[in-house]
């Protein structure tokens, strides 16, 4: 298929008509056939910034898109040859599934035989070749999303965008589309947009995630480095599970009621470092530098997730280990966390 | 019988009597009048025989189509804007625009005099301006122009209803596939209006075949297959002849709507 064009959104905010700015100005680059996830909590304007590169929406005065460097800020939608694939799939309920693919094909004037041919072709692709005579009413869930798909990459779309495909599946049949996503978009080669508030979609989709947060963008990077090293505090809350110890640091030692952690940072009268979950380790009571009590235990199958906690103080943490590790609430543990996997912020 | 079949017998029994009674007896014998003329003769012959009969059935069949097409086609252009545009008075706007349906069909055919009659609003205005007076109250032209003063405000509501009801994301995918106005227009919107129009436009068309009225007020030149039937059943005392023209005039009317509820049904199920 056509590989990607590069998309360039330069300066782009977006205030509505009743004064809700939901984009304040933002500036990002996707390389061709780069798959980019856009993640973010629900209201901060990753929808808006989707609908404003497909052409559905205007950026404010000075901002601008550009696909392969030619500016299509004015260009409207049907004009961009964008693919798109929305939430609700928007699948056209007076056309079977075979129309429905082929529509796209049939508005550039191609004959039915030849569009049918090729809508074929990519429903083969996608596993849906049975269901090409079906109406839209007949099928499941899943089954529209990927018919949704199929619809917006028979086009050959240079660019591809997917705002939220995901979110009406059952949890079992989003992991299963996600793997299948992955592989076609990575065989294709098309420069793919991806709008996703659940981070597991966001990590494995994306080459490079962007986090947004309330209008603008709070981190550009690899699932890597915004899991390991988050550029600030809203990050490091939003993308997994993260613990947080307040305290003075002195002569590399994080004092705080559970006990002492050697850390690598200065001297500070009152400090936050942040580890995520599976970076700290259970020892036996007295050994490590932090005891807490065991609270409760939810055994995951590979793992196990411990909630501790400091009664005294009320510090509460939680530790990924070890699911064979028999631990029994009440008894106290002893907890150990290398230097070098602190976050600090 | 167990005590829940008679239960039901007993819930089932006065719709019995009230279906017979007031629906079928009456249907009965009008079906039984309307076979044998005054001379003896079968009156659906005559019916076909008569260029009378014949032009008022075609006018009327006119008037009632010309009615449909024109108040489909201003409805759900307007209705199409109406669902899409949010202005101040907009709900005042459609509040006003079921005024109409208010109205008997006697006060229609008085305000079509009042706008197009011998001192009509218009007649004065084209006088003014052209030294000629326009007055088409009495004509085909007003009759129509009262039909579709009460069909257009219940078509163009149910078409503003449909139009809200339908995804603003089908669009937008019709057009992310290339499509321009116009093909969304025919491609995507109007088969999604398709049961809304079909529905309201038979409703429309029945309407327009039986309206009387209207008719009546105006006195018009023309006869439409309702002012027929009152000629000949109150100045002619020609029952026979009455009663057959009203099982004409009801089996089209009923087969407007049958066909209109039989493809309305049918795409709304394939619309899922
Ligand atoms: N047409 C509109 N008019 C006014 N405000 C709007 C409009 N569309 C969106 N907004 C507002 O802009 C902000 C961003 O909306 P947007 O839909 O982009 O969020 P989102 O990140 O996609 O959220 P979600 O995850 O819930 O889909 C929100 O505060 C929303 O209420
Ligand atoms: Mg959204």
């Amino acid at each position: 298929m056509t590989s990607g064009v590069s998309i360039s959104v330069a300066g782009v905010g977006k205030t509505f008509a009743d004064g809700t700015q939901a984009l304040r100005p933002v500036s990002i680059d996707v390389a061709a056939g780069e798959q980019l996830a856009i993640l973010g909590p629900s209201g901060c304007g990753k929808t808006t910034l989707l609908r404003i590169i497909a052409g559905l929406e205007h950026p404010d005065r000075g901002g601008a898109v550009l696909f392969d460097g030619r500016d299509v800020t004015r260009l409207p939608i049907e004009k961009r040859n964008v693919g798109m694939v929305f939430q609700s799939y928007a699948l056209f309920p007076n056309m079977s599934v075979i129309d429905n693919v082929a529509y796209g094909l049939r508005v550039r004037g191609m004959a039915r035989q030849a569009r049918h041919a090729e809508a074929r072709r990519v429903l083969d692709m996608m596993r849906l070749s049975e269901l090409s005579q079906r109406r839209i009413d007949q099928l499941s869930g899943g089954q529209r999303q990927r018919v949704a798909l199929a619809r917006a990459l028979a086009m050959k779309p240079g660019v591809l965008l997917l705002d939220e495909p995901l979110t009406a599946l059952d949890a079992a049949l989003r992991d299963e589309l996600r793997a299948e996503i992955d592989a076609l978009l990575r065989s294709l080669e098309i420069t793919t947009i991806y709008v996703t508030h659940d981070q597991a979609e966001a990590m494995v989709l994306g080459d490079r995630v962007i986090v947004m947060e309330k209008g603008g963008v709070a981190q550009a990077g690899s699932p890597r480095d915004i899991y390991f090293k988050p550029a600030n505090t809203f990050v490091a809350g939003f993308i997994g599970s993260m613990n947080r110890i307040d305290g003075p640091i002195t002569g590399g030692m994080l004092a705080c009621p559970a006990g002492h952690l050697p850390v690598r940072a200065a001297d500070a009268a009152s400090a936050s470092v942040r580890f995520r979950p599976e970076s700290a380790k259970l020892v036996p009571a007295g050994q490590g530098g932090l005891t807490l009590e065991i609270e409760r235990v939810h055994f995951l199958g590979a793992t196990q997730r411990v909630y501790l906690r400091h009664a005294e103080s009320g510090l509460a943490l939680i530790v990924d280990g070890n699911s064979r590790l028999d631990l029994v609430p009440g008894t106290k543990v002893g907890l150990a966390v290398d230097p070098s996997n602190f976050i600090m912020l | 019988m167990t005590s829940a079949t008679r239960f039901s017998v007993i819930l089932i029994l006065p719709l019995t009597i009230v279906v017979v009674a007031f629906f079928l007896l009456p249907m009965a014998e009008l079906f039984a009048r309307s076979f044998v003329s005054r001379n003896g003769g079968i009156t659906y012959a005559e019916i076909l025989a008569t260029p009378r009969y014949l032009s008022s059935l075609g006018a009327t069949l006119i008037v009632a189509a010309l009615t449909t097409v024109i108040t489909l086609a201003l409805s759900t252009l307007v209705g199409l804007l109406l669902a899409r545009s949010r202005f101040p008075g907009r709900s005042l706007l459609l509040a006003v625009l079921t005024f109409p349906l208010a109205f008997p069909g006697v006060v229609v055919g008085f305000l079509v005099i009042l706008l197009a009659g011998r001192q009509g609003l218009i007649g004065e205005v084209t006088r003014l301006a052209t030294g000629e007076k326009l007055v088409f109250a009495y004509s085909m032209t007003g009759l129509l122009v009262g039909y579709l003063y009460f069909s257009i405000p219940r078509v163009l509501l149910t078409i503003v209803a449909a139009a809200e009801k339908l995804d603003p994301a089908l669009e937008e995918a019709a057009r992310s596939l290339g499509a321009g106005p116009w093909r969304v227009l025919s491609d995507i919107i109007l088969p999604a209006l398709r049961p809304a129009m079909l529905a309201s436009g038979a409703l429309a068309f029945a309407t327009a075949m039986g309206a009387f009225g209207t008719a009546f007020t105006l006195a018009t030149n023309i006869d439409v297959l309702p002012m027929v039937i009152y000629t000949e059943f109150t100045l002619n005392a020609n029952i026979a002849m009455a009663a057959a023209l009203s099982i004409v005039l009801g089996l089209i009317t009923w087969l407007a709507l049958a066909i209109a509820r039989q493809a309305s049904g049918a795409s709304v199920a394939a619309a899922g």
